[in-house]
């Protein structure tokens, strides 16, 4: 099923256009399509202030933040090299979940609105930062995930202690925003804060991909081959971190994207890290799109939690990786 | 002038010296064995050698300049290296792995790179296997393909580890053809063998390495002789004549318990 | 003759000494009926508050409760110092309730008012447990006087009560009645939410209520709940078509049925009278 990479990104590009015009017709207020295009045409003012200030900055942080996690989720595979690996599961997004809340209830953020995503990327940084020492040597998988659980766990339970402390009374319901993800009722001020950190660090990432070629054959051969190991890491570190932790403090936990884009893509474009990585980042956005559309066409009292519906798609995912898992290593 | 020289290389691991001072002399056009029971730090010479680990020396070179002072890319042309029971983390075709080879000079997807990998997936058969994924192959074609990488490297030392382990007879005999032939177009390369009677064999050159220092470096006609045979290796072993030269062929017996490595 | 009209007196004595002495010490362990025991009680009736009262975010007497002793609403704590009796809300920390019964203590619970009616006849309810007949008159018929002095209009404007998280009070609280003694009609019929609930911004933008009412405490800090009203949709909208403006009310001001609605509901008019 291998397909040249520049068809698959053709292919995704096209999907992702598609699915963020889709994006804009989904939401609360039922506007049928014909009045949408009809605003849009100069028509109903109400109806294009709605495009512009509410589906549209939903739509691109969607883009933007699933663009990141994909593309993170392909590097850590690569670094660790373990097809289990992404922000999610290495507790990554939980920790940049804890920084962002600190900046947030502490009212670091009210005062200096960079302070949120800022808290985030740090909180981000710190997880990899802890992830990368307590598997070092060894990718091998029970490691990681305990890593991952653990750093998870932590961070939640953190997550929660400062809620439960922060002065403000509704806090402590809050907590479902931060663990479950959510795009709702976003605006251009909180793309207008992600969006940046988010590009610079998959500029990173772009430029660890070549060098993460050569991890294929472990780090000795990589190094021989010319590979500085320790800046690639730190550029994955960094990279990862930018790519992940302002979006998460903008939309809360989502899970799974990086895991299961650069499975699906894989299947198309192959394994390579120089080709992967870019196609996870389409792939990524797509898939945070799909998802979040998702979430406003599921006919539940208001709207289905982003961080749910991926984790609903991506957990069995998960779960079908591990058992195939056992045939090929340890 | 000699490929490699070496003088007074040491390394130490977790505060204890495991090899040196070693001197080390590579000239052009050699097929070089390293042997020596497990622990005597042969591993650890090659990867010092390739710049793998941290090593101490009064000095190195290769082909006159401070191995050292070698910027990352232009050691990695110069010099290449193959670990012991290499493996590929994810899904490579065979081409992919070979095309790795390229990275130091960055020219996979040009004209240069690419004759240089053809050439090397033809050197050693793998034409008809390049779409196929590297981690399905067998022990021998798997060889062939970290092979293949190696050589399309257009490396002038080669540091190869272990090429021989977990391979049937017959492949182990296919990659000591390859790299001597490797050997013969004006390449070095230095092995690491635990096969004695193969080093022997295919080697121009021996060095002997015990509890890291070089006890015995020459020809293998007269490094592997008995009294070494007993005192580093603790066995006995079997000669004959082949292709007029005397030759040891295979071990007898043991002279006494093998001690632990140190 | 004289048998009989002491036999009189001693019947007629009877159902006075069936009364519940006047609590000299009256504990409070929830908000609502803190707030009630400060506008109704002698100073040296309040046995302890809860620590909630203490909390500028939650209570319209924060500093008056700094005067007082706090509980935290646990059984043990009033096992030293009994108090007369113990107000509670109907229905919360039921099992609290049930535990200071069992010790041996008077517990009263008030359940929460829903409308202005049943606001007076708590104040009421509580001014005779605790012995303040008068001063519970008075509090209830000023309040039972709001709906007349509302001035006449011709039009009453609409208005929607969000409070943190994007929810629409329903008619099981006093916001329903909060606006229609302010002046205002209740724009969450309109919505579908006239049981409550969640009301999605593009669906509030479109409707355009004349008035966006949103909760604000003093003290307390910043919370993601606060973010609704600060979307720049909301903002456009009222520049590009009217309506949406916002206004503020304390919410602990009129979130317990208490006098505090007083002024909660001047505040209110004064903010949406027209200029």
């Amino acid at each position: 099923m291998r397909q040249g990479p520049v068809f698959v990104a053709c292919v995704q590009a096209a999907l992702l256009g598609l699915a963020f015009c889709a994006s804009l017709l989904v939401g609360a207020a039922d506007i049928p399509l014909p009045a949408l295009l009809d605003a849009l045409r100069g028509g109903d003012a109400d109806v294009l202030l709605i495009l512009r200030e509410i589906r549209a900055p939903r739509a691109l942080l969607a883009l933007v933040i699933g663009a990141g996690l994909g593309m993170s989720g392909a590097a850590l595979q690569a670094l660790l090299r373990n097809p289990l690996a992404e922000p999610g599961v290495v507790g990554v997004s939980a920790t940049g979940a804890l920084g962002a809340v600190l900046a947030f209830y502490s009212g670091a953020s009210a005062r200096l609105a960079l302070a949120l995503p800022l808290g985030g990327l740090l909180g981000a940084l710190a997880g990899t930062l802890v992830i990368l020492r307590l598997t070092r040597g060894t990718g091998a998988s029970l490691a990681l995930i305990l890593a991952g659980v653990a750093l998870t766990t932590l961070a939640s339970a953190g997550t929660s202690l400062v809620l439960s402390l922060a002065p403000n009374p509704y806090a402590a319901y809050e907590i479902i925003f931060w663990l479950m993800g959510s795009l709702a009722d976003r605006s251009f001020t909180h793309f207008a804060l992600a969006a940046p950190f988010i590009a610079l660090g998959l500029l990173v990432l772009a430029r660890a991909a070549r060098d993460l070629d050569a991890l294929a054959l472990g780090e000795d051969t990589a190094r021989s081959l010319g590979v500085d190991i320790a800046r690639l890491k730190l550029r994955v570190v960094v990279g990862t971190a930018l790519a992940v932790g302002p979006g998460v403090a903008v939309a809360g936990f989502i899970g799974f994207v990086g895991l299961l884009v650069p499975h699906a893509v894989r299947a198309f474009a192959g394994a390579r890290p120089s080709l992967l990585l870019p196609q996870c980042a389409l792939g990524g956005a797509l898939v945070t799109l799909l998802a979040d559309i998702g979430c406003r066409l599921v006919p539940a009292n208001g709207e289905l939690k982003l961080g749910i519906l991926t984790a609903l798609l991506g957990a069995p995912f998960f779960l079908y990786l591990l058992t195939r898992e056992r045939g090929i290593r340890a | 002038m000699n490929l490699l020289e070496a003088r007074g290389l040491c390394v130490d691991f977790a505060g204890r010296r495991v090899l040196g001072p070693v001197d080390v002399d590579l000239p052009a056009g050699q097929l070089v064995g390293l042997v020596g029971p497990n622990g005597a730090g042969k591993s650890s010479l090659l990867k010092a050698l390739a710049g793998l680990i941290d090593s101490v020396s009064a000095s190195c070179l290769l082909q006159g300049e401070a191995l050292a002072r070698m910027n990352d890319g232009a050691r990695a042309r110069a010099v290449g290296y193959l670990p012991q029971n290499p493996s590929v983390a994810w899904r490579l075709s065979v081409r992919e792995l070979v095309e790795l080879g390229r990275l130091p000079h960055g020219d996979g997807a040009q004209d240069s790179g690419r004759a240089a990998v053809d050439g090397a997936l033809a050197a050693l058969g793998l034409a008809a296997h390049v779409e196929r994924d590297a981690r399905t192959l067998s022990g021998g074609e798997a060889m062939r393909a970290h092979l293949a990488r190696l050589a399309a490297g257009g490396h002038r030392l080669l540091l190869v580890d272990e090429p021989t382990a977990s391979l049937d007879p017959a492949y182990q005999l296919e990659v000591l053809d390859y790299l001597r032939s490797l050997a013969g177009a004006g390449q070095t390369a230095l092995l690491v063998l635990h096969d004695l009677s193969l080093a022997a064999r295919y080697c121009d050159r021996l060095i002997v390495l015990d509890a890291g220092r070089i006890v015995r470096d020459g020809p293998p006609s007269t490094t592997l002789d008995d009294p070494l045979l007993a005192r580093v290796f603790k066995i006995r072993g079997i000669r004959a004549r082949v292709d007029g030269v005397d030759a040891l062929v295979g071990i007898s017996s043991r002279t006494a318990h093998p001690e632990p490595a140190p | 003759m004289r048998t009989a009209v002491l036999w009189l007196a001693l019947i007629c004595a009877v159902p006075a000494a069936a009364q519940p002495p006047v609590p000299r010490r009256v504990a409070s362990i929830n908000l609502c009926t803190d707030a009630l025991l400060f506008e109704l009680a002698d100073a040296a009736q309040i046995a302890s508050v809860t620590r909630l009262s203490r909390d500028p975010a939650l209570s319209m007497h924060a500093a008056l409760a700094r005067h007082f002793p706090v509980n935290h609403g646990r059984a043990e704590e009033f096992i030293r110092h009994r108090p007369d009796l113990v107000l509670a809300g109907a229905g919360s920390a039921p099992m609290t309730q049930d535990l200071l019964r069992r010790l041996g203590l008077r517990v009263e619970a008030v359940p929460p008012p829903a409308t202005l009616a049943e606001v007076v006849h708590t104040v009421r309810k509580v001014g005779e447990l605790i012995g303040q007949r008068q001063r519970a008159e008075a509090l209830a018929a000023a309040l039972a006087a709001l709906p007349a002095s509302l001035p006449a209009a011709a039009r009453r404007p609409t208005a929607l009560i969000v409070q943190p998280g994007a929810y629409v009070p329903g008619p099981d609280t006093l916001g329903p009645s909060l606006l229609a003694l302010a002046g205002l009609t209740d724009f969450a019929p309109a919505l579908g939410l006239d049981a409550g609930g969640f009301v999605p911004l593009e669906t509030l933008v479109l409707a355009r209520p004349d008035y966006v009412v949103r909760g604000v405490s003093s003290g307390g800090g910043h919370a993601l709940a606060d973010d609704f009203h600060g979307h720049p949709a909301l903002a456009a909208m009222r520049h590009a078509r009217g309506g949406l403006v916002p206004v503020a009310v304390n919410d602990a001001a009129w979130a317990c049925g208490s006098g505090a609605l007083i002024g909660a509901v001047a505040a209110l008019r004064t903010a949406v009278a027209p200029r």
